[in-house]
């Protein structure tokens, strides 16, 4: 008879590898973009309407509120991007070897946040 | 059947290369932007208005606004595939992407080309 095969799925104990990580993470920050294109679009909004909607957005744009929201989404942009040309290497077949894709994958992570802290010091 | 209704795609090598390509040309505007801004520093309305106003700049945009719509479409098309198992939610979840691309696009649009 045979027996039933253990079924054995607790994600807490599967390790994701760091090329898996970047790779969740590319989706994650994907997704961020897609909600932030409201906001891009009403920045854009006031930043061409007019100079008193201009002066506007400046003076908002200083707020806190705003500053983190800023971060937020260009952090997540400067991610998207990286990891996407981490993608395009690959596709070039750069890269490709279970060696070589982790280590891309670390470049990518220290390179974002780099990028990340920069960004957010030149917010503050 | 549902399901094909909202499967826009058709075929997957095209998605990839048009993910690709949209890509690409994304990075690029996004350089540019970023350059324009280091370059231009303690930025006025005048030069931004003037930035975006140039004819090229304004077909470039056009350009990257559908690049933006297919690159997203693409990526939270395979995102709801891969995630959304019932049939109905994933269906109201791809309406909901591609209704929200679409305003944005239109919205876009007039902000670019209304000025």
């Amino acid at each position: 008879m045979r027996q039933p095969r253990p079924v054995y799925l607790n994600l807490l104990t599967i390790k994701l590898p760091l090329a898996g990580f970047v790779s969740i993470l590319h989706r994650i920050t994907g997704l961020i973009l897609f909600l932030f294109i409201p906001f891009a679009l009403w920045i854009l909004y006031h930043s061409l309407h007019s100079e008193t909607d201009f002066v506007f957005l400046t003076l908002n744009l200083k707020k806190p509120f705003f500053k983190i929201l800023l971060w937020i989404g260009l952090s997540a942009l400067g991610y998207h991007l990286l990891a996407g040309l981490r993608h395009l290497l690959a596709d070039l077949h750069i890269g490709t070897s279970k060696q070589g894709g982790t280590n891309s994958a670390a470049i990518v992570l220290i390179l974002a946040i780099t990028l990340s802290t920069l960004i957010g010091y030149g917010l503050c | 059947m549902l399901i094909y209704l909202t499967n826009l795609n058709a075929s997957g090598l095209r998605d990839w290369v048009t993910q690709r390509v949209s890509a690409v040309l994304l990075a690029i505007y996004s350089f540019i932007l970023v350059s324009f801004l280091f370059t231009h520093h303690p930025l006025n309305y005048h030069q931004w208005h003037t930035f975006f106003m140039q004819s090229w700049m304004q077909i470039f945009t056009l350009f990257i606004l559908f690049s933006l719509l297919f690159h997203a479409w693409i990526g939270l098309w395979i995102m709801g595939t891969d995630y959304i198992k019932p049939v109905c939610i994933r269906f109201f979840f791809q309406f909901f992407v591609i209704f929200t691309l679409l305003t944005c696009l239109i919205v876009a649009c007039m902000i670019i080309w209304g000025f």
